[in-house]
């Protein structure tokens, strides 16, 4: 060991200015994990990227350049244009459920005197569960006519819920197919999503909230914040701001990838009203062996999210700092 | 200080039990469906635990036996072919071992980075940080293939390496770390370095210990996204395919799914 080389941190370090010694720890600290970044994730994104400009499909041993051909295709056929909107409305239906009920779940939780396990766990509950499985809960639930929720709906027939058009409808004519209905498919798909998710959020709003110091609230006490929406507004809400931060990307990101339920579940149907980004991905690139398409696909959906997160970083960490 | 039994602690606790009920309607739908008979569950009907009306159980009726012999209870039925058709034990083994490995890995990696990503200043500190943010929104599906060319030319296929090593590295984890350091205060670092402590022993002795909750959080995530994605993916499938979900007629195999996945 003696005559090995001195590690950077071991010199002295009194010799070294300290930004140095900081500047040098950093990158020691981030290099780990930058080479295996770079290795399990970028490069297979960048053979994706190149793979997108061939007509390549597994097992066939040679490969042709089609150039720009199977992006002419994702842009003129109405079915991939549809799949954009698709893929933004779920989030959009998602995301903003998803991390105010994780929020407002947090604080009603964390103000309670008794039962705080309990809510946690159950709210907890649907993230632990594998989604797949829970997707064939789900749909059990959702059958039209056998289902619980279908069966729990007729009982409310004949009574004073009749009032509500929507209600008597569906007493008349049926409930919703709900999956099997093209209206309905993605808005419960978009339920499922917000009902595994928000206890996610849940988590990391309290962590968060462990972090927001206490006797903050007590000299805001003795400024004259009596409300506690002036509490939220003035103290919680700032602090937490590093983890809004954190919840909006995750969840929106995760809402993005959204994949397990519609292949369990719609199979992007029905009339592909929930034909889904990374659906797409799995079907043209692994289901269909159109790897080339798929990746394509893939180049699109890489694009297009980074150019969404990056306008939501943006608007989210501006709006937390000018608080 | 509001008393336990005020009004608006009650009025919480509405709320939260009204939440709990639709967050625990699949839950019970699942545990309700592993209990009953397949004609309870093809005709919605026998509530929480079916009327348990006895049935005949189909493998002892193709083993020779007569219908008499056979008879057993929808429950029994649905839990001795789950824990026979899925070999639960072993699946639940492999997880443990591959989890824990990769949880410790991804740790071992991610909470350095997100340290030197919160707190130190380097070059290309920006940069690093929006290739993390990069990797965030990279879906394994879209990488799997490449991937498993990867792990194929290295010879990894089908170990525990290969179940491991596309793991090892959590964007996911450093982003959750680093938003969490970021609240942790300059004080207490700028008072470890007084102290004569190094960059490393400030992230195992000092910031660590404070960051238990965000760390639980992301081993929480961590195992539940390793447990979904390849214990669940694999344990789940033989449920799933000897029963598509398209077709409704096999509730039979379908009240065993369940059951599996209420013993997971």
């Amino acid at each position: 060991m003696s005559d090995a080389p001195p590690l950077p941190l071991a010199a002295p370090r009194a010799a070294l200015r300290p930004e140095r010694t900081q500047a040098r720890a950093g990158l020691l600290m981030f290099a780990p994990a930058l080479v295996l970044m770079l290795a399990l994730l970028i490069l297979p994104v960048a053979v994706a990227a190149t793979l997108s400009f061939t007509d390549y499909t597994l097992g066939r041993p040679d490969l042709h350049w089609i150039g720009l051909g199977n992006y002419a295709e994702i842009l003129t056929r109405p079915s991939y244009r549809k799949m954009i909107g698709v893929t933004v409305l779920y989030v959009v239906l998602v995301v903003p459920a998803s991390v105010f009920l994780g929020l407002g779940a947090a604080l009603l939780i964390r103000a309670l005197k008794i039962g705080q396990t309990f809510y946690k766990t159950v709210y907890f509950l649907p993230v632990m569960a594998s989604l797949l499985a829970m997707a064939i809960v789900w749909e059990f639930a959702l059958h039209p006519t056998l289902g619980l929720v279908n069966r729990t709906l007729a009982l409310g027939c004949g009574t004073a819920l009749e009032l509500w058009p929507w209600f008597a409808r569906g007493c008349a004519g049926g409930f919703p197919l709900w999956l099997g209905d093209r209206d309905h498919a993605l808005a419960t798909l978009a339920f499922i999503g917000i009902w595994q998710s928000f206890g996610f959020n849940m988590v990391l709003y309290l962590a968060g909230l462990t972090a927001v110091p206490r006797d903050l609230y007590a000299a805001a006490e003795i400024d004259g914040v009596r409300r506690a929406t002036e509490r939220f507004r003035l103290i919680t809400w700032p602090l937490l701001a590093p983890t809004t931060v954190f919840v909006v990307t995750v969840t929106t990101i995760r809402a993005f990838q959204v994949f397990d339920t519609v292949e369990a579940l719609t199979h992007g149907g029905p009339a592909k009203s929930t034909y889904v980004m990374i659906y797409a991905i799995y079907e043209k690139g692994i289901a269909q062996n159109l790897v080339g398409l798929g990746a394509a696909i893939t180049v699109v959906f890489l694009g297009f999210v980074m150019l969404i997160s990056a306008a939501q970083r943006r608007f989210v960490e501006r709006k937390v700092q000018d608080r | 200080m509001t008393h336990r039994f005020s009004a608006r602690q009650m009025l919480a606790h509405l709320v939260l039990i009204l939440g709990a009920v639709i967050v625990l309607l699949p839950f019970y739908v699942m545990v309700s469906t592993s209990f009953k008979s397949p004609a309870e569950i093809a005709a919605g009907t026998g509530g929480l635990f079916g009327a348990q009306a006895p049935i005949a159980d189909a493998s002892c009726l193709n083993l020779g036996g007569s219908t008499e012999t056979c008879l057993t209870r929808p429950v029994i039925d649905n839990y001795r072919q789950a824990f026979a058709k899925a070999p639960l034990g072993r699946y639940l083994l492999n997880g443990v071992i591959v989890t824990a490995s990769i949880f410790a890995l991804q740790t071992l990696i991610a909470v350095p980075a997100a340290y030197a990503l919160a707190k130190l200043r380097f070059w290309g500190r920006e940069a690093a940080f929006g290739l993390v943010l990069f990797c965030l929104l990279i879906p394994v599906h879209a990488i799997a293939l490449p991937l498993y060319v990867l792990l194929a030319k290295l010879g990894l296929t089908n170990s525990y390496a290969a179940l491991i090593l596309p793991w090892t590295v959590s964007a996911f984890g450093i982003f959750l770390m680093r938003q969490f350091f970021l609240t942790v205060p300059d004080e207490l670092i700028d008072a470890a370095r007084m102290d004569g402590m190094g960059e490393f022993a400030i992230i195992w002795r000092v910031l660590l210990p404070v960051a238990i909750p965000a760390l639980l959080a992301f081993a929480i995530f961590s195992v539940w996204r390793i447990g979904t994605t390849i214990s669940g993916r694999a344990s789940s499938s033989p449920a799933t395919a000897a029963c598509s979900p398209r077709r409704s007629a096999c509730a039979s195999s379908r009240a065993t799914s369940t059951a599996i996945s209420t013993a997971r």
